[in-house]
């Protein structure tokens, strides 16, 4: 049976088994902004243990005190029974303890075997680069992992990336690994391999931790579960065999979610806004080309572009919004070219929510009014120009942080100290402000809670049902399959001919995912 | 007549040569490690007026070079404590160095300038008449000039090919992943921005020890500055450093010779070529930069650990 | 066992903004006292000279204000620059390009007599906006960096300027590197309280519209947010390589107006040594107002009175030329170091081990 452990043979029944590792009452704030109030977590040998929870819910943050990345304000740790308290990674990884981080902490420009002594030749005691890549090699063939040592790790596959982060883990004596988010960035059978590699390491005498909000990577791969939700631990610990999606997304988020899908009300459709014809772009120092790319989106309808990331949405949207230069292929608004500019295409009418909307969206460091007012200043069509009085700008901000909901906000606050959920909910109002006829919406949902999704899903219907044409690209099949008219999928740069949503069949889209190149 | 001015002008191009290589490659340290110092100019400064100063005051020229090293090293702590620890702008706080050690040292030079020393001389006369004719001059030297180029293949060869280096560099490209290894950014950042002060002190010394045996307030004449500018020309890299800082000592050396010469050249415009040779390499590079870019990728940004990146 | 733990500050305060200005050059200001105080000055002369002379004294005004005229104008030029975070580094090359140019017009007989001034003027703006416009073009298009372009052109300017002294612009009549004269049409006119002239009003008016462009119009929103965040500014449709190429523009063009000062305002002809001791004293100007255009004017009276007395401290006290650079360097030095304390906040937490 997958979920049997192998318990360690007890002599006695009141034998007491040392966990490998106890976090205790851990308290950590960032400033005024508390992340842990009191987490609790414990871990025992030879199991794979899944720590779950919402973005923000302290999963991370835990782990990463554990790890030596953050120190604790309070609470007590002890690893194999001993008090201990790292102040650095390299005292967690002297301790045996390990953590692949979902964004890699590898240095791109060298190359996997540099990367590999950077992090381990202290620890393991190498003595020279001969050393260093026989223990590889060694390692990479009892792991089936095969790098090439002197390949340039941002030239590498993601999953490759992934393999050499687990290496550098495992050369520097881990013990105790974390894995945060590992299946994020890996296709399905990536995944499965993934996740079978880290009960093969469990079952080897360590412990693995997988970070994750996949309720089936949980159900299907873990021994135990532990909870978190707003920074403290709801479920201590419990046998995975015991616990069901349902349980688990309660404890998660507090209130059963009921899937309220609204019942999509047929509504007239206007000819195309949006046309996208034979569309290609080369592709950037890590990105993907995009090859192509044919679709169209009807004012009133919700195009739905399901996919993994990383297979072009990204490109395709900066193609859209005129920041991404083509090598071929027509974008046409409403049948007529669309402008060269992203100035001229805003003014045309196409709007955008990026997925990452402090890198691409909103000025973290303007203030909220600077914000809403910004697009408002831009072209020919420029509300004010010469004379930008503080007072008016101060006034749309109000009306926005009014009409979206958006808590913890002033006119005067830089964006950066808004939450994740009311700085998407001021990306819209910034973004639905005008005569918008084309909205692109990428991730809109991704991290936020879910109040802060259901919010979100409700202003892109309205949006929809308004007239407005909607291309929605996402990681997250069910919302595609909630929200949607029609359905495409992206892969390898390539778009998949679009279809009904009714005529869908879920496991033809994860086939198709995998099978387009 | 050709071959006798072509050998004169070749037996000066080293130790024109060697202060900028110095400094070159001293700044190639502080930037592989992601630290971009403009203090070099002020750096060398202090150093030359210290050695003057310590030369003038009786010392040999072993302990002037001393006296320079450690007057350098003194700014370029101030440098890594403001840049390093504090974490100011990297470009304003390589700006107060310079402004700190021009004023320092033209404030402490200000009755000595002018004042001729021993400084370090050439190597023994007979040293090198078992090498060929033409190369006699250019092989006659003094020690500095030879140590600047040593100082250059050693520089490379810690860098690119142990383990210190290795972590250097990781320090330069992604500090948080070399952080995340186990390597104290800080510690490695402050150690960069040291060494590379000693060798851009050295190359102050230089200046005055070996060029012109005395001092003048303004005599680092933008060296400093070209440094930085040498370090993109050279591609981060110390060996070709040497390359970058050999062109620039043929064309500085070219100036003393055409006026003796008595041909009628106008001088500025000579002057004006060494600056409008490193702009040129940038435009060209610029145009032709074959993708992958040299440039440490960490250069200027400032890092700390309990960012949440 | 304390020890420190150092994190980015989420929000500051204005006060607490003003509170690291005020005392970091109120700590420099110290520092600068006692170490001149270790020179032999008393301390009633330090007071006499920085604040009695300059400012009371009307000699010591006319120099402060007559000083003050091309100050005010590279401090804005580095702080409409640094608006971009383009960091300009060649004020001095800018100046003399401007300078040249200006001096060209009357030497070269362009334009009717009556206008000259005014075409001096704009010829000296486009000399300094192109010097740095090709600085941020070369930014722009081939990644190379201002400081390092903009550095390479204040040699490149000082030498075309020095050439053509030496050269075809040298004086006829007595053989010195200066260009012949100017005539009245040519100069501006002085106020009649001293030196000062009439560039004080060009050097206010810049002032004004920079404040204007910066504060009211939809430009400096713009620049804003390129600052801020270039890839945004770009999605949303600011045309950002097109707003940092217009302040870098500006910016050398209000260098290239301080060469014109000098040349039409104070030396009244083109000298060789007009150009000098402008960087630094550019970016401690920048760097003290926070790039405010108004708060540029006070810190570069401020730093045209700091000039001034040091003029006076080396005729009587024989100081030195570099004490002045010094003390700028001190100034600039302690106002860094107190913003560390703006953008990071320091905790002291225990690092007792954990109880077993």
């Amino acid at each position: 049976m997958e979920h049997e452990l192998p318990r360690v043979q007890r002599e006695r029944l009141d034998e007491i088994i040392v966990p490998a590792v106890r976090l205790s009452g851990v308290e950590k704030s960032f400033g005024s902004r508390p992340a842990l109030l009191g987490a609790n977590f414990a871990l025992e040998w030879g199991e794979v243990h899944a720590l779950l929870g919402e973005n923000g819910a302290g999963k991370s943050t835990l782990m990463n005190v554990l790890a030596g990345f953050y120190t604790a304000d309070a609470g007590t740790l002890e690893v194999d029974g001993h008090a201990a308290r790292f102040e650095t990674p390299a005292a967690a990884a002297a301790a045996g303890i390990g953590m692949v981080h979902q964004h890699f902490k590898l240095v791109g420009p060298l190359s996997v075997l540099e990367n590999i002594r950077l992090a381990c030749a202290r620890r393991a005691g190498w003595k020279s680069k001969a050393e260093a890549l026989a223990a590889m090699q060694k390692l990479g063939g009892e792991l089936g992992f095969h790098l090439n040592p002197q390949a340039r790790v941002d030239e590498m596959a993601v999953s490759d990336q992934q393999k050499l982060e687990i290496m550098k883990v495992l050369l520097a004596g881990a013990r105790i690994l974390i894995l945060d988010e590992p299946t994020a960035v890996l296709t399905e059978e990536e995944a499965r391999a993934a996740l079978g590699l880290a009960r093969t390491l469990a079952r080897g005498g360590r412990v693995v931790v997988l970070i994750t909000h996949k309720l089936r990577d949980v159900l299907g791969f873990s021994d135990r579960v532990t909870v978190m939700r707003a920074g403290r631990t709801v479920i201590d610990a419990a046998p995975a065999a015991g616990m069901t999606a349902a349980s688990l997304s309660e404890a998660m988020v507090g209130v059963t979610t009921q899937a309220t899908v609204a019942p999509r009300t047929p509504h007239k459709l206007k000819p195309d806004m949006l046309c996208v014809m034979a569309l290609s772009a080369p592709a950037s120092a890590h990105g993907v080309a995009l090859r192509d790319i044919s679709l169209n989106v009807r004012g009133g309808e919700i195009f739905g572009l399901a996919g993994i990331g990383g297979n072009g949405q990204a490109e395709l949207v900066e193609a859209l919004i005129g920041i991404r230069p083509l090598s071929g292929g027509n974008i046409l608004f409403d049948g007529v070219d669309a402008p060269p500019t992203p100035e001229a295409r805003r003014e045309a009418g196409l709007r955008y929510i990026p997925a990452n909307r402090m890198g691409m969206g909103l000025f973290g460091e303007l203030s909220l009014a600077v914000n809403i007012a910004l697009p408002r200043l831009l072209g020919r069509q420029a509300e004010r120009k010469w004379l930008v009085r503080r007072g008016w700008m101060n006034q749309l901000a109000r009306d926005a942080i009014g009409d979206y909901e958006v808590a913890g906000a002033a006119p005067e606050l830089p964006v950066r100290l808004l939450s994740g959920g009311n700085a998407q909910k001021l990306m819209l109002a910034r973004e639905f402000a005008g005569d918008m006829s084309v909205l692109v919406a990428h991730s809109p949902t991704r991290g936020l809670d879910i109040r802060a999704v259901q919010a979100v899903q409700a202003r892109l219907r309205a949006a929809a049902e308004g007239g407005v044409a909607v291309l929605l690209i996402s990681e997250d099949l069910d919302e595609i399959m909630e929200l949607s008219d029609r359905v495409a999928v992206m892969s390898h740069g390539r778009i998949s001919p679009a279809e009904p949503v009714e005529q869908v069949d879920r496991a033809r889209i994860g086939r198709l995912m995998l099978e387009l190149h | 007549m050709i071959p006798s001015l072509l050998a004169a002008w070749a037996a000066t191009i080293p130790s024109f040569a060697a202060p900028f290589l110095l400094a070159t490659v001293g700044l190639i340290i502080n930037e592989r490690a992601g630290v971009m110092n403009l203090g070099a100019e002020g750096i060398m400064a202090v150093a030359a007026v210290t050695a003057v100063l310590i030369n003038l005051g009786g010392g040999g020229a072993g302990v002037s070079l001393l006296g320079g090293v450690a007057a350098g090293l003194a700014l370029s702590a101030v440098f890594a404590v403001m840049a390093v620890l504090l974490r100011v702008d990297q470009v304003l706080a390589g700006l107060v160095t310079f402004a700190l050690g021009i004023g320092i040292s033209g404030y402490v030079g200000d009755g000595s300038e002018n004042q001729t020393i021993s400084g370090i001389s050439q190597l023994p006369a007979g040293a090198f008449t078992w090498a060929p004719k033409p190369l006699t001059g250019v092989l006659d030297q003094d020690v500095l000039t030879y140590a600047a180029f040593a100082a250059a293949i050693l520089v490379w060869y810690v860098i690119e090919h142990t383990a210190l280096g290795l972590r250097l560099r990781a320090v330069g490209e992604d500090a948080p992943a070399a952080d995340a290894a186990g390597v104290n950014v800080a510690v490695y950042r402050a150690g960069a921005v040291l060494a590379g002060g000693v060798l851009c002190a050295v190359a102050g010394a230089h200046l005055s020890l070996v060029g012109s045996h005395l001092w003048v307030n303004g005599m680092v004449a933008g060296r400093g500055w070209i440094a930085v500018a040498m370090v993109t020309l050279a591609r981060w890299n110390a060996l070709r450093a040497i390359a970058a800082a050999l062109l620039f000592g043929a064309i500085q050396a070219l100036v003393p010779q055409l006026l003796s010469s008595g041909l009628n050249v106008p001088v500025y415009f000579i002057e004006m070529s060494p600056y409008l040779a490193t702009l040129a390499y940038l435009v060209l590079a610029g145009m032709f930069a074959k993708g992958a870019d040299a440039q440490p990728v960490d250069l200027g940004r400032p890092y700390l650990r309990e960012e949440r990146r | 066992m304390r020890k420190p733990i150092v994190s980015p500050r989420l929000a500051a305060s204005p006060r607490l903004a003003a509170f690291t200005l005020l005392g970091g050059l109120g700590a420099g200001l110290l520092i600068s006292a006692l170490f001149l105080l270790t020179q032999g000055l008393g301390l009633s002369d330090l007071a006499s000279q920085f604040l009695g002379y300059t400012f009371t004294d009307p000699e010591g005004l006319d120099q402060t204000l007559t000083r003050a005229i091309p100050l005010i104008l590279v401090g804005l030029s580095v702080a409409v620059c640094l608006r971009v975070k383009f960091w300009n580094i060649g004020v001095e090359g800018q100046l003399w390009a401007g300078a040249m140019a200006a001096t060209a017009m009357p030497l070269y007989h362009i334009g009717p007599e009556p206008l000259h001034l005014w075409i001096m003027c704009v010829a000296a703006m486009l000399g300094g906006g192109v010097w740095c416009g090709v600085c941020a073009l070369a930014r722009l298009r081939l990644r190379a960096n201002e400081v390092v372009t903009t550095l390479l052109m204040n040699y490149v300017a000082y030498m075309l300027a020095q050439q053509l002294l030496y050269g075809a612009w040298r004086n006829p009549e007595d053989s010195f590197p200066v260009s012949r004269s100017f005539s009245p049409d040519e100069c501006l006119a002085l106020l009649g309280f001293g030196h000062v002239h009439a560039g004080i009003f060009f050097a206010l008016g810049a002032a004004l519209f920079c404040w204007w462009l910066c504060s009211l119009s939809r430009v400096g929103y713009m620049a804003r947010a390129v600052a801020a965040n270039p890839l945004a500014a770009r999605a949303v449709g600011v045309p950002a390589g097109a707003v940092v190429l217009l302040m870098a523009t500006l910016g050398g063009a209000l260098s290239g107006l301080a060469g014109f000062t000098i040349v039409s305002g104070e030396e009244h002809k083109l000298t060789q040594f007009i150009g000098n001791d402008f960087i630094f004293p550019s970016i401690v100007i920048a760097y003290l107002a926070r790039t405010s255009p108004l708060g540029v004017v006070v810190a570069a009276v401020a730093v045209a009175a700091l000039y001034t007395a040091g003029d006076s401290l080396k005729a009587f006290y024989q100081l030195p030329g570099a004490t002045v650079l010094t003390i700028q360097a001190i100034l600039l030095l302690c106002v860094c170091c107190g913003e560390f304390l703006l953008r990071y906040r320091v905790d002291w937490v225990k690092t007792a081990k954990a109880a077993a």
